[in-house]
């Protein structure tokens, strides 16, 4: 079942198109990861999925109605940039607030504090936490209620390598029990840990969108060395087959359209390059990203 | 709606800011209620002060200092939300922005009633405790200082809109409550400007005009004299101050519905 569904999104500020077209399906029990470099949509986008941005045209559902009925009946759960709280108000004073907003008895905001690990600093002001602090603060706000759809902007963002972890084994907990979780960071080494989907954003644009594990493995690459790397790229660029051609210290990178890594050791050996090494490279989230910004790079050039 | 306006409250009483803003006023309530009360003394020849002739101090003196920091308060109050992020905050919660609105819009009556309240409270115990044995010379009937009250709770409340308007368009509270107190300034030079060219009608009809006679006492004397210059019909101005709060509510509100946040 989808739990939202994005169709023919769109944002225009004057002149300046802040989300085209975009389209994108989370369904049930998804951690869906939101990529894109800064300034590509990401916030505009859960924006206007919260209601607090005007699209220019395009449909948003949550759970199969509008976004606001959904966030109304508590449904949707979130945070949008930095953590949104009350700065003279207490870590328990602000959830307080948010439970009275969401219609929820107190009783529901220690088990939140608790799931974040903030119950011994609950009684110290907004003003006086650490942004890590916040961040857990405002990501129990939005566990209030127990939400079926976590919409989460950079949770992880000022928090330590420890806090990092917890939130992702909750964010993990969270999608065992069944929860969907939409999150946006420029962490891709924490995407490829608790992500099962992506979405990859650039300008606006939905670039590539789809499983995580697919869409690595559809980006399998070539690894070349050769005694001189220069000679080994130059001859690699004019074979046919070959795509996508990066050079880095580990090697030479390419693509095969034929697949045929045979053909290629045959191809090079004729022009007297013998290989120290051809191996297949499966790419880490973080390369398969940049692999697309790079294609798409090209393809506006 | 009553949660809206306990939870604008729990929000509003939890500030340092509100508490040193309250503070501030009751200051200038005591000093100027305080001249005023005192300057009526015996020893200083003025006139008789006692009930029911002091309600005409305890009502109008302190008014504008009321007026000015019920704007001041919501212009802090509503522009932090946004400086905050709270006011997208709470709509991600689930509340509607019609009702993040409406408490916003419930905050401002209150505001006025607390801090008119006290001036009234505190002028009225000042007064009190001041009386001297009576020889009364005039006084007016109790509507006509009930009227006041409400009069001046509805420039007060006006004021506020124009806070509130300032505040959903500028998003800053350093800003907001800047334009809100320059607001007068502009107002009193279109007016200066409208009485220049003789359109002295039009220039009492100016939003900051309007308010101005709503806070002073001789607009509703029931039968005022002839000469008294800039005086009203207390139901037109009644009237002219409740279409400039409507007038202004909606461009408050539409202001704020219509912006993303």
């Amino acid at each position: 079942m989808s739990v939202l569904e994005v169709r023919g999104l769109t944002k225009r500020y004057g002149r300046k198109t802040a989300v085209d077209d975009l389209s994108f399906t989370v369904s049930e029990g998804q951690i869906f990861g939101f990529l894109g470099p800064n300034g590509s949509g990401k916030t505009t986008t859960m924006g206007m999925i919260f209601g607090i941005i005007h699209p220019t045209c395009g449909d948003i559902s949550l759970f199969g109605r509008s976004n606001r009925k959904a966030l109304a009946e508590g449904r949707v759960g979130g945070t949008l940039e930095q953590p949104n709280l009350y700065p003279h108000l207490t870590g328990r004073e602000n959830l307080r607030v948010a439970a009275t907003i969401k219609g929820l008895d107190r009783s529901c905001v220690e088990p939140a504090l608790a799931a974040v690990g903030m119950l011994e600093a609950a009684d110290r002001t907004a003003r006086a936490c650490s942004l890590g602090m916040k961040q857990r603060l405002a990501l129990a706000a939005a566990l209030l209620g127990d939400p079926e759809f976590l919409i989460l902007d950079e949770p992880t963002n000022g928090l330590d390598p420890e806090g990092m972890r917890e939130i992702r084994e909750l964010l993990v907990r969270l999608s065992r029990a069944g929860r969907t979780v939409l999150i946006s960071t420029h962490l891709l080494d924490e995407v490829e840990k608790v992500c099962s989907h992506v979405a990859i954003l650039k300008r606006g644009r939905l670039q590539r969108s789809g499983a995580v594990a697919d869409f690595v493995n559809a980006n399998f690459t070539f690894r070349l060395r050769a005694e001189s790397a220069d000679h080994l790229l130059e001859a690699v660029r004019q074979y046919e087959s070959a795509r996508n051609i990066r050079r880095d210290d580990d090697g030479v990178y390419t693509d095969l359209l034929d697949d045929a890594p045979a053909m290629l050791n045959r191809y090079l050996s004729s022009r007297g390059i013998y290989l120290q090494e051809l191996c297949r490279h499966r790419p880490t989230l973080e390369e398969s990203v940049l692999a697309v910004m790079q294609a798409a790079e090209q393809e506006e050039s | 709606m009553r949660e809206a306006l306990s939870l604008e409250w729990f929000r509003l009483r939890k500030r340092l800011a509100t508490w040193i803003v309250y503070l501030s006023f009751l200051t200038l309530t005591i000093f100027v209620l305080g001249v005023s009360l005192y300057s009526r003394h015996p020893h200083h020849r003025g006139p008789y002060l006692g009930f029911p002739n002091a309600w005409e101090v305890v009502l109008t003196a302190g008014a504008p200092v009321a007026s000015i920091f019920s704007a001041v308060l919501v212009a802090l109050t509503v522009s932090s939300e946004f400086e905050w992020r709270t006011s997208r905050q709470n709509i991600i919660d689930g509340i509607s922005k019609e009702t993040w609105l409406l408490g916003k819009l419930l905050l401002i009556p209150a505001i006025c009633v607390a801090l008119y309240g006290t001036q009234i409270i505190f002028g009225a115990a000042w007064a009190y405790l001041d009386t001297y044995p009576p020889h009364a010379l005039f006084h007016y009937p109790a509507s006509t200082y009930l009227t006041t009250a409400l009069g001046v709770l509805l420039g007060m409340t006006w004021y506020s809109v124009v806070a509130l308007l300032i505040s959903v368009s500028v998003r800053s509270s350093g800003p907001a409550i800047g334009l809100t107190l320059i607001y007068q300034v502009f107002d009193n030079i279109a007016a200066g400007t409208l009485h220049g060219f003789h359109f002295d009608r039009i220039a009492a009809w100016l939003p900051f005009q309007v308010h101005k006679s709503l806070l002073e006492f001789h607009q509703y004397w029931p039968h005022p004299p002839p000469v008294l210059e800039d005086h009203w019909a207390t139901s037109t101005l009644l009237m002219a101050g409740l279409l400039w709060v409507a007038l202004f509510t909606v461009a408050g509100c539409s202001v704020y519905l219509l912006r993303d946040l």
